[in-house]
């Protein structure tokens, strides 16, 4: 008997398996005390002061804490007096849920909230007023809102804002499933008897940026070692002014990877190398030495091995890479670029050419050191770089 | 004394010209690389390599750091060749050469790889190149080596660009391995011949015979050879031409002689059984000879009617005969032309001539 108990309560869990983590921000408000703060003062009375209460750029308000909490517990929505979110104290803080959840089921929905003192619960994008369903400014007054047409198959972003100005503290939430007449309140029993559905901290629809490619020599070979960035822009922003979301080096065989929870839907992204040139060896130099026996060059040669740029071979070049060795030269004679590099996978068609070709290509200077990705099309790319005085 | 002294001066100043004057810079435009005018040939059979030396100069003012040229070799005497730096200047440095043995091109690079900012390459033999013979060669003509373009000649400047350098080629030709050898034409053991054209001559099957140099002996008797002659290879012997001209030799002394001989007034000494039968015949010394001799001086000729003037005998022949009391002419005839045994191996030797009619020796002088 026992165990048929156990598995009647456990099997809501079993049927949906689902998750009921979100984000939550704990703010300090007020400064802490009754002075207000840069746009707000008190309650908040409207969504642009609860705006300001909430945004950590305006003087007044302080993190407590960024963390994630189990929506259904008493840290999450759970009903007045069971309401327990981490908080720096009992009064001026602010209290921000936010995520994403799938209903269980398609249809109209009804949603009341209930908070000391004020709140706004949003869904966005649905086309209401500032994405508000329900609000209170001032306290514990109910809200309600029908009639909220949801689909089983999407994910939706919330927000609930809550604040508490002063004395007591409490929230409480509820729901109405489609052709339902009761409402439920989130984490209490009946609710558990009609669970609202999936919830996310992460946005599960998002597609996370991922990129991977190498950095490789002259020869094709991996170059360990080198720096590799990706960075992000706002999606659609107009101009160039990425910055730097990740950063890593290429392993021994000059391969490198970023997997990031960015979202793909936010930003538009790019893989920045900067590569540098290493002390030059005997073995590379030696071997330019021999190289000059060959009858034949490539166009690699122009860039590595011509370091004295007078567009042609000789024991000249193989002495100044010996000078540079030495430290006693810190850049080669003539000018020349002392590093070119191209992408494969956005200019193919340049280290086809140039891995081939015997004439002289360094006069196309200075492109493929930046690689605009768009995942729709690739985010592997194969960099390759010419350095003076490397064989590689 | 200031005469004798500025000859002293220019001695001294003309004689590291002469010693090392084919391979220094012709002029002090520019570094040079070298090629010596001769080089030493191994012989065919020695177990050693060939070796030559290309030399660096530089009596300009331009620093060099380093060099890269080319130069080509006979592909049809020599197997691939290696090269080595010499250390000229200084361990420092790294040597890398390519050989093509198709065509008997080498190319040559040696570059400065301390770190010195002054360093300025030394002149000397800076490489060796050890080429040995191809396993077909036995001996021919063999080409000199000669300066190439299939590697442009540059040296390294100071700022690290390329300046022309010089190529002095004074011959590169490759010479035999020196034969020398004295030969001493005696008309006895203490008389010497003078004037005897005294030819070396090779042979590389032992019987077609090249003529390599003449020589006319001294009042010592001796015809000196110091020849490029590689005798692992070739065979050598003297000859000396007949048809010579005894005529000084002969004089009514020889003539009596002769008759008293006939006549039996005194004895024939080994040498006279040659010497007192100018008519070379069978029956020995007779008044036909003593009349031949008479007959040459009355008549003034420079020939006898049937016979040369001069017999030539081997060192070994000629003691026989010397130290002989009867005719060894029966055995030991004696060359009109001569022809010497293999002189291979050997560095000089002692051949004698005899007049004939010359009953008293006087011998050619």
């Amino acid at each position: 008997m026992k165990r048929l108990l156990l598995l009647i309560l456990l099997l809501p869990i079993f049927m949906f398996g689902q998750t009921t983590t979100v984000n939550i921000r704990s703010l300090k408000t007020h400064h802490g005390n009754l002075s207000g703060g840069d746009g707000y003062s008190g309650n908040a009375n409207t969504h642009a002061e609860f705006d300001n209460m909430v945004n950590l750029s305006s003087n007044g308000t302080t993190l407590h804490v960024d963390t994630t909490v189990d929506i259904l517990s008493t840290q999450g929505l759970r009903g007045n007096n069971y309401w327990n979110p981490p908080r720096w104290g009992s009064q001026r803080f602010a209290i921000v849920y936010t995520g994403w959840f799938k209903p269980n089921k398609t249809g109209n929905y009804a949603f009341k909230s209930r908070t000391d003192d004020s709140h706004e619960f949003m869904i966005k994008g649905l086309g209401y007023t500032d994405d508000i369903i329900t609000k209170h400014y001032g306290y514990n007054v109910w809200n309600t809102r029908t009639g909220v047409y949801l689909d089983k198959t999407q994910w939706y972003e919330f927000e609930m804002r809550i604040q508490n100005y002063g004395g007591q503290y409490g929230a409480q939430f509820q729901y109405r499933i489609p052709n339902s007449s009761q409402f439920n309140q989130l984490g209490g029993s009946n609710g558990s008897q009609h669970p609202f559905g999936e919830w996310s901290a992460t946005n599960p629809n998002a597609v996370p940026i991922t990129a991977s490619g190498y950095i490789k020599g002259a020869e094709e070979v991996g170059i360990a070692g080198q720096t590799v960035y990706l960075k992000t822009q706002n999606k659609n922003q107009v101009g160039f002014s990425y910055t730097t979301q990740a950063t890593t080096t290429t392993d021994s065989n000059g391969y490198y990877s970023f997997n990031t929870t960015l979202n793909y839907s936010d930003y538009d992204f790019t893989i920045d190398i900067n590569p540098s040139v290493s002390t030059l060896t005997t073995s590379d130099i030696n071997w330019f030495q021999d190289r000059l026996f060959i009858g034949t060059f490539s166009s690699k040669d122009y860039w590595r091995m011509d370091v004295n740029n007078t567009g042609t071979f000789s024991v000249s070049d193989i002495y100044l890479m010996h000078q540079r060795r030495w430290g006693n030269i810190t850049n080669f004679i003539g000018g020349g670029q002392e590093m070119w590099n191209t992408n494969f996978w956005q200019q193919p068609y340049v280290w086809n050419a140039v891995k081939v070709d015997t004439d002289d290509k360094t006069i196309n200077n200075g492109y493929g050191i930046w690689s605009l990705f768009d995942l729709a099309n690739g985010n592997q790319t194969t960099f390759y770089l010419l350095r003076a005085g490397h064989k590689n | 004394m200031k005469l004798k002294n500025t000859f002293i001066v220019l001695a001294l100043l003309i004689a590291p010209l002469t010693i090392f004057g084919q391979t220094s810079s012709p002029d002090t435009t520019k570094p040079y690389i070298i090629f010596d005018e001769t080089y030493s040939l191994e012989s065919t059979s020695s177990s050693s390599n060939t070796t030559f030396d290309i030399y660096y100069d530089n009596t300009s003012t331009d620093v060099s750091k380093g060099i890269q040229f080319s130069f080509n070799y006979d592909k049809d005497v020599f197997d691939e060749p290696t090269l080595t730096y010499n250390n000229t200047s200084g361990p420092a440095g790294y040597l890398s050469y390519d050989v093509d043995s198709t065509n008997g091109i080498v190319k040559v690079v040696w570059v400065y790889t301390g770190a010195s900012t002054t360093f300025n390459m030394t002149a000397g033999n800076m490489f060796t190149v050890n080429a040995p013979f191809l396993s077909s060669y036995t001996n021919a003509s063999v080409n000199d080596v000669d300066f190439t373009t299939n590697l442009t000649a540059y040296f390294v400047k100071d700022d690290g660009t390329d300046g022309v350098l010089g190529t002095s080629d004074n011959g590169g030709n490759f010479i035999e391995p020196v034969f020398d050898y004295v030969a001493t034409i005696l008309n006895s053991s203490t008389n010497p011949a003078e004037s005897i054209d005294v030819i070396l001559q090779k042979s590389s099957d032992g019987s077609s015979w090249i003529d390599v140099d003449t020589i006319t002996t001294g009042v010592d008797g001796i015809a000196t050879f110091s020849e490029n002659l590689d005798q692992d290879y070739w065979d050598t012997r003297i000859k000396i031409a007949s048809g010579l001209d005894a005529s000084a030799a002969l004089s009514t002394a020889d003539a009596n002689m002769i008759a008293q001989i006939v006549a039996g007034v005194q004895p024939t000494s080994g040498v006279q059984f040659y010497t007192a039968n100018p008519n070379q015949s069978a029956s020995g010394i007779t008044a036909s000879d003593s009349y031949l001799v008479f007959s040459r001086l009355a008549q003034g000729t420079s020939t006898y009617p049937s016979n040369d003037d001069v017999l030539f005998f081997t060192e070994a022949q000629y003691n026989t005969i010397f130290n002989s009391s009867s005719d060894q002419s029966g055995t030991i005839s004696g060359q009109t032309e001569f022809l010497s045994p293999s002189l291979n191996g050997t560095t000089s030797g002692n051949f004698y001539l005899l007049v004939l009619g010359d009953a008293n020796g006087t011998g050619l002088n």
